[in-house]
Order: C-alpha cells, then sequence, then structure tokens
C-alpha cells in the first residue's frame, strides 16, 4: 500500500507537481440526507497564495464526495489589490472547480475588500454591502450577510427588520468581524456584540459565522446561539488562540474550511484542513422560535 | 384659561431660540447634499457600477468617476465639507466613545485594521490595497447618518470622508481623536 502511495506521488510529480495533483477523496462525515441544504464556509481566502490553492484544490475534492451547492465567503475576499488580474488570481482560478461545476458564492466584506465588490457578479451580493439569501436547494432557511465593517445605523435598522420579517426555521449570519473569539490578536468585538447580540436573540438566530482571526474557533454556545470562526482559508496565525472559557474546539495549526449540511432541525459540520484532516465535526440544533409572534414563511 | 404672564423676559413669537450645534449638523447635510447632487450627475457621464461579471467594468466605472469628480471639484480644499465648526461638532459627537477607560477597547479597534499612514489629500485615491479600517458602530451610531455611496474612516486619529464608488478622500478632519 505506502509504495503505491509512494507510486502515485511520483506520478503526481512527473505530470506536473503537487500543485495539479488533485487530492484525494475527502472522508466525510456528513450524513447527506434526502433534500438537505449542503454548503461550504471559507475566510480570509483571498491571497492568491500556496495555502489558498491548496484549500481550494481540498474544497474540490470534497464537493466529490459531498455535493454541496453553494460556499459562503467571510470576508477579506481579496487581499491587497483589487485590479481585475486580482479578481482572476484570488478567486477565479483558485475556485475554477467548483465556479465551473455551478456552486455560487455568497461574500461578506472583510476590512481588506473595496465595497465595490458587491457589483462582482460571482460574490452574488446583489451591488448591496448586506443582504439576505435562501439557498438554491430550498429548505426553511435564510442567510444574513453583513458588512461588519461599517454598522450604522441605516445596516443595524435594516437587520432587525429582514430577522423580524423572516418566517424562515433557520437563521444563519454571516459577517467578518467575530463578536466572540479567543484570538490573541483580535479577540472578540465587543462594541460589535453591543449592538448586534440583542438583535440575534431577540429574533431567533441560530448559528453566526466570522473570520477576521486566521484560525478555527468553535465557540461555546454564547445565551443559546452558536458561534464560529473560520478565518484560515488562506492564512494562518499559528497559535493565536488563547487560552480563555470560550473555546469548544479550536485549531490553530493549520489552513481549513467548513462543510455544513442542515437537514431538519439539525445543522452538521465538519471542519477540514488543508491536509485533508479532519479536525472538528458535530451537530447544531437550531434555537426554539425566539418569539411567539406568527411569521409568515419566507417566499 | 389664561396663562399667567410675569409681564418680562418673554421670547418674542419671531425669535425663538436657536440650537448652535443644530445648526452645525444642519450645515454638515447641506454639503454633503451639494457633494451627492455632484456625484450622482457626474456618475451619469461614466460607465454605470452594476452587478457584472467582469472586474475591469468595476475599475473603468470607479476611475471615470474619480477623474469626472477630481476636474469637477478641482479647487476643492481641507475643510470645504469639514469646516472648523463642523469638525468640532463631530469630535465631541465621537469624544464620549473614544475618551477614559470605556473607550479604550474602541481605540483599539480603530488601531487594529489600521492601514500603514496615507497621506490625506483631498481628491486623492484611497491607497488601492490598504485595509479600510473598521469603523466601531458605537461611533457611528453618534456620528449623522451619511448617504449610501459616502462614508467615514477613521485612519490612526484622523477621519476621512470617502466617496465608496469613486474611491477617494472627499474631506478628511486631522486629529479627530485627541490622544
Amino acid at each position: 500500500m505506502l509504495r503505491l502511495l509512494a507510486l502515485s506521488s511520483l506520478l503526481a510529480l512527473a505530470v506536473g507537481g503537487w500543485q495539479s495533483a488533485s487530492p484525494p477523496a475527502q472522508h466525510i462525515v456528513l450524513p447527506q440526507a434526502a433534500k438537505s441544504v449542503r454548503f461550504a464556509v471559507i475566510g480570509d481566502g483571498g491571497t492568491g497564495g500556496s495555502a489558498q490553492r491548496r484549500v481550494a484544490q481540498r474544497l474540490a475534492a470534497a464537493r466529490a464526495s459531498f455535493p454541496f451547492t453553494f460556499t459562503l465567503m467571510l470576508g477579506d475576499n481579496l487581499y491587497g489589490s483589487e485590479k481585475p488580474d486580482d479578481f482572476a488570481e484570488k478567486f477565479e482560478r483558485p475556485y475554477k472547480p467548483l465556479l465551473d461545476a455551478g456552486v455560487t458564492f455568497h461574500a461578506a466584506l472583510g476590512n481588506h475588500d473595496d465595497p465595490n465588490q458587491r457589483f462582482y457578479k460571482p460574490f452574488n451580493m446583489n451591488g448591496e454591502r448586506y443582504y439576505s439569501f435562501q439557498p438554491p436547494d430550498g429548505g426553511s432557511v435564510r442567510f444574513f450577510a453583513l458588512d461588519s465593517n461599517y454598522m450604522d445605523k441605516a445596516q443595524v435598522a435594516w437587520l432587525e427588520k429582514a430577522l423580524a420579517g423572516s418566517g424562515s426555521d433557520w437563521k444563519i449570519c454571516f459577517f467578518h468581524h467575530p463578536i466572540y473569539s479567543s484570538g490573541n490578536t483580535h479577540g472578540s468585538d465587543t462594541e460589535l456584540r453591543e449592538v448586534l447580540e440583542p438583535l440575534f436573540l431577540k429574533h431567533g438566530v441560530d448559528l453566526v459565522l466570522t473570520g477576521h482571526e486566521h484560525f478555527y474557533e468553535r465557540i461555546k454556545p454564547q445565551h443559546g446561539i452558536h458561534y464560529i470562526i473560520a478565518g484560515s482559508a488562506a492564512k494562518l496565525r499559528r497559535g493565536n488562540i488563547g487560552g480563555t472559557p470560550l473555546t469548544a474546539k479550536g485549531f490553530d495549526q493549520g489552513y481549513a474550511f467548513m462543510l455544513m449540511e442542515i437537514a431538519g432541525d439539525t445543522l452538521h459540520f465538519q471542519t477540514i484542513t488543508d491536509e485533508g484532516r479532519t479536525i472538528d465535526s458535530g451537530t447544531i440544533r437550531r434555537r426554539a422560535d425566539a418569539t411567539s409572534a406568527p411569521k409568515t414563511p419566507d417566499p | 384659561m389664561a396663562a399667567a404672564t410675569s409681564g418680562t423676559q418673554q421670547p418674542r413669537p419671531d425669535s425663538p431660540k436657536v440650537n448652535a450645534d443644530a445648526l452645525v449638523l444642519q450645515d454638515f447635510k447641506q454639503r454633503i447634499d451639494k457633494y451627492m447632487e455632484l456625484h450622482k450627475r457626474l456618475e451619469k457621464g461614466v460607465p454605470r457600477l452594476e452587478r457584472v461579471d467582469d472586474p475591469a467594468k468595476i475599475q473603468a466605472s470607479q476611475e471615470a468617476l474619480a477623474a469626472a469628480i477630481r476636474s469637477a471639484r478641482a479647487g476643492a480644499k481641507e475643510g470645504d465639507i469639514f469646516t472648523p465648526e463642523i469638525a468640532d461638532r463631530l469630535r465631541r459627537l465621537i469624544y464620549p466613545e473614544v475618551a477614559g477607560a470605556k473607550g479604550v477597547e474602541t481605540k483599539e479597534t480603530i488601531k487594529e485594521d489600521a492601514p500603514a499612514p496615507i497621506v490625506l489629500k483631498v481628491n486623492a485615491r484611497y491607497p488601492a490595497g490598504a485595509p479600510l479600517p473598521t469603523v466601531p458602530p458605537n461611533l457611528l451610531a453618534n456620528l449623522p447618518q451619511l448617504p449610501e455611496d459616502l462614508e467615514y474612516r477613521i485612519v490612526g486619529r484622523d477621519l476621512i470622508l470617502r466617496d465608496v464608488h469613486a474611491n477617494l478622500i472627499v474631506d478628511f478632519v486631522r486629529r479627530i481623536i485627541r490622544s
């Protein structure tokens, strides 16, 4: 077996080096239930560097075993300059296999992103700095993408209205800056927390996905809400997770992305490194409706 | 029943008390509105910024609008929008959020995402590739709301008024945050 592996490695090198060799099929622990909503999550991915390409290749390989239909981008979609070539180098080329397969991307803005990215069609932001959408494959799920760099009064008012008006069973928010974090470099953004957490609690948000910190951290549920940081899809701050009581699971020793599947009232997740190792997995149950007010299902 | 009157110090009905701070903010709004009138008029003459697959079209629209604004505001200078009175008012609106122990975290947030020092110049492009420092929500809650195509950014201690579509520095206030 070892000899076979060595032979296939040599072959991969001979035909174009490690970068072009497809990683082997990914072992998926998600249930792949009928009619489930399946998606991937990447954060802080837009470097155009080798780590981004490795993660992208691993993501494409994972899709062969777990056919997800869309990907959430948690900000810092393009680091540095944003000339047309940068869009190609830092987004279109690394994720080409996914784009070619029809996987859609839905971006939130990070502090390295020009807000005019909202007009770039493949980011599916509809020309808005903050927006919501339902997945193309159905399910009672609504995602809310926020611009945490600029949480002004207009955005807060929009979020309150959008959350209150959504009748979806699952409400998932994603944005760049974590409001709970054990990071030594950034840590929790408490000003943002003061503004957002009351809305999340009032309107039954189940899960919050963020980046900014270049590691993976699953936070212990805070007031019943689950928070996950997944900001290591191309950048890594090794050893940056401080020892705080917030951490349910942390990984700051490698690059990572997430796969998620929503089936009924359960969300299943799996976190995979650029080397194909699963470093976290589990389930999240959605919160019971936060208010008893009747709601109209989202169209 | 008639109201009792003392016969002295009665405000004249034709001269109501004026709130000086409100006047300053009204002046700010008028200057912003005037800028946005120009922005919107010039936008009509450049490639429309709309959802596109080709990022070159976004860049072309941005650069064309920036050139048009620079030309139309060739004589614009520091303080045209942020007059000394407006700058002082904004400074006072920001102060409670950055003062004392409570303000430490807000100042940290501003520092965290700060780019390398940039040259402040009206009509200059915000440096390509430089991060856009996060403006803490508690500051935005205190500052007057801006139209969609304008935003505040704080770089170091300076406040920038940035045109989002054109990526231009419209005006700035030095040392909006005192040490």
